[in-house]
């Protein structure tokens, strides 16, 4: 019985772990160097297919993470685009576990992130995603199955690594209907320089094309198969982020964990330096929970710049409902 | 024989032990190995004996491989897979 070694998964994880507190020394928000479900959240707001100004950002990480696995499955030998399994009920439970991801503070990278930030909220979600990844099993023994895929031709592989690349020159180019959160107005203005984030997003997606880091499959297989393999990949990104946190943190003099806003689960730290609480704009609301709002905080200031609401008080914590 | 069958979905991985396991053949669920599949599914360890591992052939099955010293060779592998 073959049994595939743990030592390029923990390595991969520590990489990619060490890769997520750097990514917030580089501007990204704190707790949330790299999480898949904001980052794509932002894109879509960068695409103006939301219109929450504090999260509009094409992320180039995401973009890196579809051209690097893109890149490695080729030179592998292992691009082999498949589909045909249940679209409609893929698309369906996907929408959920983007609401549920966004609701609850993040996609599981991120929730392993939050915990070598300190963020022990993410011990909650950890717990509940334990739960739902349990549900699931008792589903698939149960006979839940949704068929099997099918061969598909390389162009319709290839639709996903062009719409990055057009992404990629849409973010650069930034014409006038690509959008982009204000400076100092949310999680969205805080973004390492393209390339920096580019190439981290590429190495990232290199490393789980190679080693099929899965944090549910990785739950999965603990449960299933008292397997360890996924699972110590996790728990690599875990200490990683932990040890680079304290390092960052011992160099810069800054912190790199936080106390997350009690409304949207985010802070405002930016390079390991703090930010009065005042400063923080809630990502869900717009506005400061802490009951003061600088006038110069996007919230308010971005929608009055643009002419898109005509309440002028800035009344802390209240959020915007005029058009 | 000795082989790995790897699955288009955990149900197929299941079933199949289940039907390997009342004819007395040795089978072990596991995840599939990485140098057989990128993606990180269910497989089968299976010990046939003399009967041939294609006996409880189902549209679940995506291929069968034995073990050699430099790693997997496939034997067998469904259609449009």
């Amino acid at each position: 019985m073959k049994n595939n070694g743990k030592t390029g998964i923990i390595i991969a994880g520590l990489i990619i772990g060490a890769i997520a507190s750097l990514l917030v020394y580089f501007g990204n928000p704190a707790n949330m160097g790299f999480c898949i479900a904001c980052f794509i959240r932002d894109t879509a707001g960068g695409l103006g297919l939301h219109q929450a100004p504090p999260v509009q950002y094409i992320r180039p990480e995401i973009i890196g993470i579809i051209l690097g696995s893109f890149a490695i499955a080729l030179v592998k030998g292992e691009f082999s685009p498949k589909g045909g399994s249940a679209p409609l009920t893929r698309f369906a439970i996907g929408f959920c576990i983007m609401i549920g991801c966004l609701m609850f503070l993040g996609c599981p990278f991120r929730m392993i992130i939050r915990l070598g930030g300190g963020d022990l909220n993410a011990l909650l979600g950890l717990a509940g995603f334990a739960l739902g990844i349990l549900a699931g099993v008792a589903f698939l023994n149960m006979g839940y199955s949704l068929k099997r895929t099918y061969k598909l031709a390389p162009t319709e592989g290839g639709i996903l690594p062009a719409a990055a690349v057009v992404l990629l020159v849409l973010l650069i180019a930034a014409p006038a209907f690509i959008h982009f959160t204000e400076p100092e107005g949310g999680p969205g203005a805080k973004h390492a320089a393209i390339a920096i984030s580019l190439v981290a997003g590429a190495i990232v997606g290199c490393l789980a094309q190679r080693t099929r880091l899965c944090m549910a499959g990785g739950l999965r297989d603990v449960v299933l198969f008292q397997d360890f393999r996924l699972i110590s990949g996790f728990i690599a990104i875990f200490a990683a982020c932990l040890v680079t946190n304290l390092i960052l943190g011992a160099v810069t003099g800054g912190t790199y964990f936080h106390a997350p806003c009690r409304l949207c689960g985010t802070g405002d730290r930016s390079h390991g330096r703090s930010v009065e609480p005042a400063r923080h704009v809630c990502s869900r609301t717009g506005s400061n929970p802490s009951g003061r709002m600088p006038a110069a905080s996007a919230g308010y200031g971005r929608r009055r710049q643009h002419g898109q609401c005509s309440d002028s008080s800035g009344t802390a914590g209240r959020r915007c409902i005029l058009p | 024989m000795n082989c790995v069958i790897t699955f288009f979905n955990h149900f197929g991985a299941v079933r199949y032990k289940r039907q390997a396991e009342r004819s007395g053949w040795k089978v072990q669920l596991s995840p599939v190995p990485r140098s057989l599949s990128s993606s990180c599914g269910t497989c089968v360890f299976c010990d046939s004996g003399t009967d041939d591992p294609l006996k409880f052939t189902t549209d679940e099955m995506e291929q069968i491989a034995v073990e050699e010293e430099t790693g997997y060779r496939t034997v067998w592998r469904a259609e449009e897979s």
